[in-house]
């Protein structure tokens, strides 16, 4: 949860990585997509629950950030930068696919198994996929601020003021969407986990 | 306290994000009720759990690299700007603006003036006190027999 020393070194060079891309080296970009793709990848589907759509919205935001790295000041961390541009795209992503029908009878089927999982093994459910599972749809149905506002905080290991600064909003929003977004969720566990 | 508000603020307690009054009204819960007391350890190994990872696909880098060489040319700053911020806000706006519009339309359709203008004069002219004299008492009562016709429809 917490960022390591790795990710702080690897944070400096990205620093380097983004004032040559901003002159316009490719191969810097190329590097720097290495280095950051897992993370870039991994937050959006956190976000979407989409497999497909992350790595598309992935793709959008290194290009993004390519485009714009001449405008990156630093007085944000790179992090922080590339976070909010992933951010921004997913949201965006979801307010267009906001009609679908985001709860499929195949994933209430899903539900199910891992609610018979969880009452027929709850000692070792911390350790399965289950859990994770569960634990990941429940996390989908919060409305998308509050949700990407958890995720930033308990899963990624950011502050109120870098979530902040990643969403555009006040440190107080934050801390109130997050307030609200602890009482849905333990909502929806609690109506799953009967 | 009800058990359903303990479930609602389980989390909460969880990660201590609650001042200490509502906490230890929780906690003396806790101890009180042995439903909630095992809902609460179920609830805390899930909690533990960490969420689906991804990782990207073998070939990403890749398939980044390709588009931003078929890419001809940079977006515009202004294009970005209109599709982030300026669409998003202006949606709302955009769907307010037409339901005023069909409320004024609506409530403009069903006033007599709009049946007056059958007679090909304009609503602002069948104000005045003029219009209104040199209408003669057939004419009157036609408009108030066709008023009641759309009336019935």
């Amino acid at each position: 949860m917490m960022k390591s020393t790795t990710d702080k070194i690897q944070l400096e060079k990205n620093a380097d990585l983004v004032a040559k891309i901003a002159a316009g080296d490719r191969q810097a970009f190329s590097q720097f997509v290495l280095q950051n793709q897992r993370q870039v990848v991994n937050l959006a589907f956190r976000i979407l629950g989409d497999r497909s759509a992350a790595e598309d919205i992935a793709q959008d935001a290194f290009l993004r950030a390519y485009h714009s790295a001449d405008r990156f000041r630093g007085e944000a961390s790179v992090q922080t930068w590339l976070y909010r541009i992933t951010v921004n795209l997913a949201l965006k992503h979801l307010r267009k696919r906001k009609w679908e029908r985001l709860f499929s009878f195949l994933e209430a089927e899903e539900i199910n198994r891992w609610q018979t999982e969880l009452n027929q093994h709850p000692d070792r459910l911390a350790e399965t996929e289950e859990a994770k599972q569960l634990l990941h749809r429940a996390v989908l149905q919060l409305p998308k601020a509050q949700r990407t506002v958890l995720i930033l905080h308990r899963w990624e290991g950011l502050s109120h003021k870098e979530i902040a600064d990643i969403m555009g909003v006040s440190v107080s929003a934050v801390e109130s969407r997050l307030h609200r977004a602890y009482k849905k969720l333990a909502t929806i566990l609690s109506r799953w986990m009967k | 306290m009800k058990c359903s508000e303990f479930k609602t603020q389980a989390l909460l307690l969880m990660d201590h994000r609650l001042n200490d009054a509502v906490r230890q009204e929780l906690e003396k819960h806790r101890e009180e009720c042995r439903t909630c007391s095992e809902y609460v350890e179920k609830l805390a190994r899930v909690w533990q759990a960490e969420l689906p990872e991804l990782d990207a696909s073998p070939a990403f880098r890749q398939r980044v690299m390709a588009r931003l060489q078929s890419e001809s040319s940079r977006p515009s700053r202004m294009a970005e700007l209109w599709e982030d911020r300026l669409l998003p806000a202006l949606r709302p706006t955009a769907l307010v603006m037409f339901m005023l519009v069909s409320i004024f339309l609506g409530r403009w359709l069903a006033t007599p003036t709009a049946a007056l203008n059958n007679n090909g004069t304009e609503p602002q002219d069948m104000l005045s006190i003029e219009y209104f004299e040199t209408l003669t008492q057939e004419s009157l009562a036609a408009v108030y027999l066709s008023l009641g016709e759309e009336t019935d429809e």
